[in-house]
């Protein structure tokens, strides 16, 4: 046995400079497993080398505009990245307070707790339709598809943040007879913002995922709609190319949201 | 119902120290009853009937064992409870909800963790005192963090404190807004037994130097021997009632040392211990 914990433990020393190296060989697998496929699955792929060929354009001309057709990567993604920011932000305004009310009054949540419990299994991009009658037009519905999308997770977590604010704070502010409004703005709202903002993290996270679903629907111009145009062309490079744009996107998009939420609110215990 | 007839309250012994020469009365409680409602239509009776009364200026510890409506009593008189019959006074004025003349140390601490120490007394301090100018507000916020002994961990935040230090914010908050009344529910129950000694005695050092009015809710007989003037003692059988009430004849300001030899306070602590123990098998046996 004793042989054995030494030898154990000496691997492990031996780990830690090789540790950055460990998500390379991670996208170095997810590489390898895409030759494969292209090698030996299918025609209609391109492998790694060949799709970064074939990119290449698209790479050194981001914001190129060659005609209503043909615009580069980066305009297709502010564009979208511009609907889910307006979508979002719309959501929020309407979920937050939404979130409070149904916190706050018992009344309120007998209300819309069944509401929102139904509607939120419901992927958002069932409501397209539904806009596209009412609007008639495909960019205010896109938008109205990630303000639906971007309710449901930040009503929830508002509702139990504000819900779940300790009894204690709330007498304290009774016992210094702090007016109600008051309580609500000096003592709920900041004991409820690390919940406000998962909700907004999820919402957000979600809204990027649908809004490519969407303006694979609508047309357009956006990241969504150069997917599937570029499958219509079986230009797989350029599909290849949209994923690890719209993945960096998304990460980025929380990163963002994370910084706000740690300047925004307190440090947890511990 | 009335198991118990609460025993008359006797007045408080006349004291023969400087520093604390006793009031008229203060908190006057009369006929109170509390009650939950509890499944299946009827209630539990925690009181039935209780009367209590504070002097200005004296410190009263409420002592009992867990469910004995301790902590339900002083919260009533925090006006945090609801009251379903018989009434509270405080300096002649109803209670009918918190006020600010009543102040609430929280076992707890209750501090808000995305405040700083001074930003927890302040609240307090600019929610109570918003007829003061601004500096003179500041001047109060920084004297009570020098009077429990803050000023290096003023912009601390809860979590960076010790569960002491955290309670010393609460005692601040709660002694900057001079309330008549101070309520303690087991202020120190979650401290380790060398800070709560450090704490009783700082808090009897603002007992004295402030004249201030102390109800305290505790389990521990020690703290209330060594605090209080007296000691009312629950007694829950059926629902709660002042089982008795013990007036402690040691002169204040008080040594913790001294009263630890002194004969008196070992015979005082076995009694009331001895008292406790019968009310809790009584209140076990009511239970089932």
């Amino acid at each position: 046995m004793s042989h054995i914990v030494p030898g154990r433990r000496g691997a492990r020393a031996g780990a830690p400079y090789l540790r950055p190296l460990l998500p390379l060989v991670g996208f170095a697998l997810l590489l390898a497993l895409w030759w494969f496929a292209a090698t030996f699955l299918t025609n209609l792929m391109p492998g790694p080398i060949t799709a970064l060929r074939a990119n290449l354009d698209y790479l050194a001309n981001p914001f190129h505009v060659r005609g209503p057709g043909d615009i580069g990567v980066g305009f297709l993604l502010l564009q979208s990245l511009q609907r889910v920011l307006i979508g979002f932000a719309l959501g929020s305004v309407v979920a937050i307070p939404l979130g409070f009310l149904i916190g706050l009054s018992p009344l309120a949540r007998s209300m819309f707790d069944p509401l929102v419990q139904v509607l939120k299994p419901v992927s958002p991009v069932a409501w397209l339709p539904v806009a596209l009658a009412v609007f008639n037009l495909a960019n205010p519905s896109a938008i109205f598809v990630i303000f639906i999308t971007s309710l449901w997770p930040t009503v929830i977590n508002t509702a139990v943040g504000v819900a779940g604010v300790p009894k204690d704070y709330l007498a304290v502010a009774r016992v210094v007879e702090m007016p109600r409004w008051k309580q609500i703005v000096r003592i709920v709202l900041p004991a409820a913002l690390p919940y406000i903002f998962t909700g907004l993290r999820i919402s957000l996270g979600i809204a990027w995922l649908v809004i490519v679903a969407v303006e694979m629907l609508t047309g357009g111009q956006g990241i969504g709609f150069f997917v599937w145009d570029e499958w219509n062309r079986l230009n797989l490079s350029a599909v290849f190319l949209a994923i690890l744009l719209i993945g960096l996107t998304g990460l980025l998009l929380d990163l963002a949201i994370g910084r706000i939420q740690a300047a925004f609110t307190w440090a947890p215990e511990g | 119902m009335k198991t118990h007839p609460t025993p008359p309250i006797a007045p408080a012994p006349v004291s023969h120290d400087t520093f604390h020469q006793l009031g008229g009365d203060l908190l006057v409680a009369r006929e109170l009853v509390k009650s939950y409602p509890v499944k299946g239509g009827a209630a539990n009776t925690i009181f039935d009937g209780l009367d209590l009364t504070v002097r200005e200026n004296e410190f009263v510890a409420i002592l009992g064992h867990s469910g004995s409506g301790k902590s339900t009593l002083l919260r009533m008189i925090a006006g945090l409870e609801s009251i379903d019959g018989g009434t509270i006074e405080v300096g002649g004025r109803r209670v009918t909800g918190p006020g600010k003349d009543r102040m609430m140390i929280f076992q707890h601490y209750a501090l808000l963790p995305w405040l700083s120490v001074e930003g927890n007394i302040r609240l307090a301090v600019d929610e109570v005192m918003g007829d003061r100018t601004r500096s003179e507000r500041d001047e109060i916020v920084r004297e009570h963090i020098a009077m429990v002994h803050l000023e290096a961990a003023a912009d601390k935040r809860p979590h960076e404190l010790s569960g002491g230090m955290r309670q010393r914010v609460g005692i601040a908050r709660a002694l900057a807004v001079q309330p008549l009344l101070l309520l303690m529910d087991e202020p120190l129950g979650a401290l380790d037994p060398f800070t709560r000694a450090r704490l009783q005695d700082q808090i009897l050092d603002l007992y004295y130097a402030r004249h201030q009015t102390i109800v305290l809710v505790t389990h521990d007989v020690d703290e209330a021997l060594l605090m209080a003037d007296r000691i009312v003692v629950l007694r829950a059988n059926g629902s709660a009632s002042i089982g008795r009430i013990i007036e402690v004849p040691f002169d204040h300001p008080r040594d913790r040392k001294a009263l630890r030899e002194d004969g008196r306070f070992q015979e005082l602590r076995n009694a009331t211990l001895e008292l406790l123990e019968e009310y809790f098998d009584e209140m076990s046996a009511t239970d089932g």
